[in-house]
């Protein structure tokens, strides 16, 4: 089958990303262009001005469609914010085949049943992944398949959002002339990117921190066992630090990029950053201990509310080996030590595996949600088919 | 799919509009608008009666639920006619690809408009279209059971759609004349409707003075509660202006006006023949302001259509805008200190000066939505909540 590139679009609160890759022979993506544009008009995920968004998608798109030499018709996106929620439903159907082997039909069926949870009107399923099989409500098995029992039963994740979101991003994307051809939650995506066979055999929360929203992903006993969306991000982080210390935004950013840390560290004790005059800003000297004392109450309460709300999902962090960290937040120094005391786990920085092409966008954890979406989406193409995790959506967006 | 660079901006190429009636009464509309507009855009027609589609000249038909009816009507079954839609689903969806903005128009009560609606105008939203759909609830001697039967409809449409736009048959009826038939008080109906139809077109598609921008429009809709009214009238001669807003007042569809002087939102769209003096539309819009309460947001499109020469088409569109999620109360700083009581009470200490630029502390998230947590607006920063000393 000849193959075709395929792209992914992030529209972001900082930036707007589209990426153009193809899958390799050896099962390796291989990103063929790229194109990123600081965002504007975007807040905590969600688009604010329409316009703005649009100039910055259609720059996005350009470059990308340059390097690779296509045109982007059509694209995979992913989205975020607190809408985004997950739950786990269970199903369960009597084994009627001959011998009492479970078959595929049965499977099917079960899987049917677990996905249908009653939403309210305005909520739509996004993806529903199928966690675990029970023989006889005992023996938990990832593939039921021709194995013995009277009753099948499934744990079912189902990650839902609210509808019109997604009919604003399919809104959004037609503004630019690209139909969407799938829509995947963005937390999901880079869980997917980073994840080592390793870290998903000890289990692992990967938490993606952006620049709107901060989303996450539990990996235990070998299924995605709950995923989320804080609308809190590092637009926060740079908010507080403008407020507190009386910068202008830009200032602020440039700060926390520059001499941010989410730690407050002893060696700061009385050391002073000095900000250069710039356009109407005169310049400024700020106490490296306020930068980071602000800093660091926003991202442990941001590390604390997810894993609240992880608690809450009825998880426990014993469950998982480790944290791991990705998204353009995961840059900041200090996050990694933070992350580590307040989940009591190794912690780390996750990278996108498997990726080859244009160094920027492979190196950088900030990319692992749309690298995440376009493994997915290449991959389920060549296989033939929509994968487990995709295809959820593709009725509601095409009708 | 290719395009040239240059269409990638909306706002530089035409808004496709699709037109489509459901059912008895919205294919009666396209085949009444389409006799008295011959030049116009194409009108789609989808029923399951492959009798009444026959029948509908100047229509391009649409027959759904084949399979299922036979081409017979649904007898009016609510159920019936959904089912037919979501059978021919894939067929419908193809009619809206690339479209952006799409008028449906149907009667509820009966069985296909009821129950087919709501499809279709999921499968339109699907294509990412904005999506409004005229309505046309019963008139009171069809009985309780239609207007049991519309109720429902208007629900199922109202969660698909992007607006819908009633029009109380019986309420038309209200102002017309005693002696008007049967026959002839549908004929109006059908009428007023597709005048509205009509002048939404017009507004997108014609040369104007004054451009109606599309993501205005679309802005206007989502905010609006669902909840819109539309009138169309004409006038001509010299007064035109004065007359044409006596007509909107005495409409049927306002309440005589009531409904216009509460309505939180209006689309104005005047079309007219290349006599259309700017002054005029300046008058009218006066005019307006004065009907309508201060706040109300108004809209404004023109357009210049070579057969209104010595005339004008006045068409309002109400909505009743909804109101903004309020902000969360964050108490002012001062007051934190004392309703703050709790274990940290001792670290909380008067904020700082810089808070005073921004009353309410949250910076750059001013205009969206609070992230609020158990209660906290977590777009506060966290040192302040939490009472954090800085300068130390």
């Amino acid at each position: 089958m000849p193959s075709s590139p395929i792209a992914a679009i992030e529209v972001g609160t900082s930036k707007v990303c589209v990426l153009v890759g193809d899958l390799l022979e050896d099962d390796q993506l291989m990103i063929v262009g790229q194109g990123v544009s600081p965002s504007r008009g975007v807040r905590k995920g969600q688009v604010t001005d329409l316009d703005n968004v649009t100039s910055c998608l259609n720059h996005a798109l350009e470059q990308a469609e340059e390097q690779a030499d296509v045109t982007v018709s059509e694209a995979y996106v992913v989205i975020s914010g607190d809408h985004i929620q997950s739950m786990t439903n269970r199903g369960s159907v009597p084994v009627r085949s001959p011998g009492g082997l479970v078959a595929e039909e049965e499977v099917e069926d079960v899987g049917d049943l677990a996905r249908a949870v009653a939403l309210p009107t305005e909520r739509a399923i996004l993806h529903s992944i199928a966690q675990r099989y029970y023989l006889d409500d005992q023996h938990a098995v990832l593939r039921p398949e021709g194995m013995e029992a009277a009753r099948l039963t499934l744990d079912m994740l189902i990650i839902h959002c609210l509808r019109n979101r997604i009919k604003n991003v399919v809104r959004t994307l037609k503004e630019v002339n690209v139909e969407v051809a799938d829509i995947a939650f963005g937390g999901l995506m880079s869980g997917m990117a980073v994840l080592s066979p390793e870290q998903k055999q000890g289990g692992a929360i990967v938490i993606d921190l952006g620049g709107g929203t901060t989303d996450y992903l539990v990996y235990a006993n070998m299924a995605i066992a709950a995923a989320g969306s804080l609308s809190v991000g590092g637009d926060h982080v740079t908010n507080d630090i403008a407020l507190g210390l009386g910068l202008p935004h830009g200032q602020a950013e440039e700060l926390k990029k520059n001499s941010g840390s989410a730690v407050v560290s002893p060696a700061a004790g009385s050391q002073t950053v000095a900000l250069q005059p710039e356009g109407g800003f005169p310049g400024k000297n700020v106490r490296l201990s306020d930068i980071q004392t602000i800093i660091n109450a926003r991202m442990e309460e941001t590390f604390e509310l997810v894993r609240d709300s992880i608690l809450r999902s009825g998880l426990r962090t014993e469950m998982v080996s480790g944290v791991i960290l990705t998204g353009g937040g995961a840059h900041l120094e200090g996050a990694v030590q933070l992350a580590s005391e307040i989940f009591n786990r190794e912690c780390q920085i996750g990278r996108p595996r498997n990726v080859n092409g244009l160094a920027v966008v492979t190196e950088g954890p900030q990319y692992a949600a749309p690298l995440g979406m376009l493994q997915h989406a290449v991959r389920s193409r060549n296989r033939g088919r929509k994968s487990g995790i995709l295809g959820a959506l593709i009725n509601l967006i095409k009708g | 799919m290719q395009f040239h660079r240059e269409n990638r901006d909306r706002a530089l190429r035409e808004t496709r509009v699709v037109i489509a009636g459901i059912g008895g009464s919205g294919c009666n509309v396209m085949a009444s608008l389409a006799r008295r507009w011959p030049d116009g855009p194409e009108l789609i027609g989808i029923h399951t009666d492959a009798a009444v589609l026959s029948s509908s000249h100047g229509i391009r038909p649409l027959q759904i639920g084949a399979e299922l009816l036979n081409g017979m009507s649904t007898g009016g079954k609510p159920d019936m006619g959904r089912r037919a839609a979501e059978r021919d689903r894939d067929e419908i969806s193809r009619l809206f690809r690339g479209s952006d903005l799409v008028i449906l128009v149907t009667g509820l009560g009966g069985g296909t408009g009821t129950g087919a609606a709501p499809v279709v105008a999921e499968a339109a939203e699907a294509a990412g279209s904005l999506v409004l759909c005229f309505v046309m609830l019963p008139f009171d001697f069809e009985g309780p059971h239609r207007q049991e039967q519309a109720l429902q409809g208007l629900g199922a449409l109202k969660g698909a759609t992007d607006a819908v736009i009633q029009f109380p048959n019986q309420r038309v009826l209200a102002q017309a004349d005693e002696s008007l038939n049967v026959t002839d008080a549908f004929l109006m109906a059908d009428r007023l409707v597709g005048d509205c139809v009509r002048s939404l077109w017009e507004l997108f598609n014609r040369t104007s003075l004054i451009r109606l921008d599309f993501a205005d429009f679309r802005s206007l809709l989502m905010h609006s509660e669902g909840a819109c009214a539309m009138a169309c009238v004409e006038s001509e001669g010299p007064d035109r202006v004065k007359h044409a807003v006596a007509g909107l007042l005495a409409a049927p569809q306002f309440e005589a006006g009531a409904q216009l002087r509460r309505a939180n939102a209006l689309l104005v769209g005047v079309t007219g023949g290349p006599d259309l003096k700017l002054v005029e539309l300046q008058n009218l819009l006066d005019e307006i302001r004065e009907i309508t309460h201060e706040q109300a947001r108004i809209l404004m499109g023109t357009a210049v259509d070579p057969d209104y020469q010595g005339r004008i088409s006045l068409s309002v569109l109400l909505a009743e805008e909804r109101p903004e999620p309020g902000p969360v109360e964050t108490p002012p700083a001062e007051t934190r200190r004392d309703t703050d009581r709790g274990r940290e009470h001792k670290r909380v200490i008067p904020l700082q000066t810089t808070l005073d630029l921004d009353a309410r502390g949250i910076g750059r998230f001013e205009d969206v939505s609070p992230t609020v947590h158990q209660g906290a607006n977590l777009d506060v920063p966290t040192y302040v909540r939490r009472g954090i000393r800085l300068g130390r």
